[in-house]
């Protein structure tokens, strides 16, 4: 790079999407900790490598196809009807190693692979206890690698026909990736059953308590870092969107209309601060609900919250909460399900939720903005629901509420109702009820906490024989 | 092995700058191989696991599912 401007925009952004990866591995941590404290002890080790190894497994799915999905099938199949395969981004693509003349695509693909694995854990901790590794590592790369990505090709970019032609919007993915992880846990879940024990014979659902409520609280703030990183890892940094006579600097959302970061952070803190202060008041101070609240908020406002005012964000922080809060406990009774961790109601109804609200919220806002800077081009007969003065896309509720509800139902719970239905036709779904009940850590079940499991005491024994002590 | 990169003296028309450039379709392999390896180990290591904690029995309990 010899151009001063390009070397700092560009080793700007490089940088900038290098740190969005470091805060968001903050989420796999969380993820980890929140689960392996809501399992029982018995179950601790196996829950704990289950969540782990997602991490690499969706990791190699997107460098195997995840991000050539998300780059190939942004115009397919109405702006375009074929599907590339020198996108940069195949697995034989010399752009995603060393090469001094591409900075980018390696961070950029970093963060949509961290985007994936967040996918995946989401349907993770809904299924504890009773769920195959290899059963849920095959919903994992659907889910994390394919369902969630080509709803974000579509809708979730500047050159994505849903963006140009719907209008749709959803800036921090609560329909795009949210709703579709959700639902999707929602359909595996009427097929793999409720663990042993959950409901009484006359259906009332019976708490199985957390083991760990310490490692929830934790594992829950370490989940509002990351989601942190996820946000940054939403935007372009700093991109001309000017014209070459009037340049304009700034930082833009994915579709490439200026944003400012500084509103940004308002919005996330105020949905944080209203879906949390709302859990607590309608549980009663339920210290669960209160932590999952900081997520119902932010999820319920991400679809807007680029543009939002804080106050608007807020407000719908506290209506998304209360619906899933609601919903939550009337899908458990009615339907018997067990979601041990509310992932269903936390990411799934508040996804959806938010996906259809930000449709009435940004009505008559430009969707996208076509720069060379940003690398959006519009589409010959972009906006489909309705253009304004300058020709431009506009998001409307009928856009948003049509995309939302084909990625929650199209991409969530249909295929998630199909994965269930053949992986437990195949044996892959649910360990059998004997090694449920005596715990998926079998014979390592007395490792886990050695100190109270008496192994420790046994070892000392041994040690003070020896030691003739 | 070699990068085949032996001169910094031309920065700017320096792109690919890994040992074995003209290989990623092989790599791409590997990784596939690699890939496809660890899901079915897993399948395997599930067998397993479930079998020794069944004693090699057959498993008649019905879960809720069923």
């Amino acid at each position: 790079m010899t151009d001063q401007l390009a070397a700092l925009t560009t080793i700007f952004t490089e940088f900038y999407y290098f740190l969005t990866v470091v805060l968001m591995f903050f989420i796999h941590v969380g993820f980890c900790m929140y689960e392996v404290g809501a399992a029982r002890v018995k179950n601790v080790q196996h829950t704990l490598l289950k969540n782990t190894m997602a991490i690499p497994l969706v990791g190699l799915a997107f460098f195997l196809f995840g991000m050539w999905i998300y780059i190939a099938f942004q115009g397919w199949p109405i702006s375009t009807s074929s599907l590339s395969f020198t996108t940069g981004f195949e697995p034989w693509s010399t752009k995603i190693a060393p090469n001094l003349s591409d900075r980018i695509s390696g961070v950029f693909w970093a963060a949509f692979a961290l985007f994936g694995m967040t996918a995946a854990s989401i349907v993770s901790g809904a299924l504890i206890e009773r769920t195959k590794t290899s059963g849920f590592f095959i919903i994992a790369i659907y889910v994390g690698a394919i369902a969630w990505v080509i709803p974000a090709a579509w809708g979730w970019a500047g050159n994505g026909w849903m963006a140009q032609y719907m209008g749709f919007h959803d800036q921090y993915c609560s329909a795009v990736l949210h709703s579709v992880a959700g639902f999707a846990t929602l359909g595996v879940l009427i097929f793999l059953g409720p663990r042993i024990g959950k409901f009484a014979p006359d259906g009332t659902p019976r708490e199985i308590p957390a083991h760990n409520p310490w490692l929830i609280t934790i594992g829950l703030f370490m989940i509002y870092v990351g989601f942190w990183g996820f946000y940054a890892a939403c935007h372009i940094p700093i991109v001309d969107v000017g014209t070459q006579g009037a340049p304009y600097f700034t930082a833009t959302n994915i579709y490439g209309v200026p944003i400012t970061l500084s509103g940004v952070t308002m919005n996330f803190l105020l949905a944080l601060f209203g879906g949390m202060v709302t859990a607590y008041m309608i549980s009663n101070g339920n210290a669960y609900w209160t932590y999952s609240g900081g997520l119902t908020g932010l999820i319920s406002a991400s679809a807007g919250n680029d543009f939002y005012h804080p106050i608007i964000a807020l407000v719908i922080a506290v209506a998304g909460t209360i619906m899933a809060y609601k919903l939550h406990f009337w899908v458990e009774r009615k339907f018997k399900i067990d979601d041990a961790v509310g992932a269903v109601a936390v990411h799934g109804y508040c996804g959806l939720f938010g996906g259809i609200i930000a449709g009435f919220a940004l009505w008559g806002y430009p969707a996208v903005l076509p720069s060379a800077g940003a690398l959006v081009t519009l589409g010959e007969g972009a906006g489909w629901f309705g253009v304004n003065t300058e020709g431009l896309p506009v998001i409307t509720p009928v856009g948003n509420i049509l995309g939302s509800l084909m990625f929650a139902i199209g991409f969530g719970l249909i295929p998630g109702l199909i994965l269930g239905k053949l992986l437990a036709m195949f044996g892959l779904l649910r360990v059998p009820a004997h090694v449920e009940v005596i715990g998926l850590d079998g014979k390592h079940v007395h490792t886990t906490y050695p100190h109270h499991s008496g192994t420790e005491a046994a070892f000392e024994t041994i040690q003070r024989k020896e030691a003739k002590f | 092995m070699h990068t085949g990169v032996t001169s910094l003296a031309k920065l700017t028309d320096m792109a690919e700058v890994y040992p074995f450039a003209g290989y990623e379709p092989l790599f791409s392999v590997i990784a596939l191989v690699f890939f496809v390896a660890f899901i079915a180990k897993q399948i395997a290591m599930d067998k397993q696991a479930h079998e020794e904690q069944l004693d090699h029995t057959s498993e008649a309990v019905a879960t809720p599912a069923e």
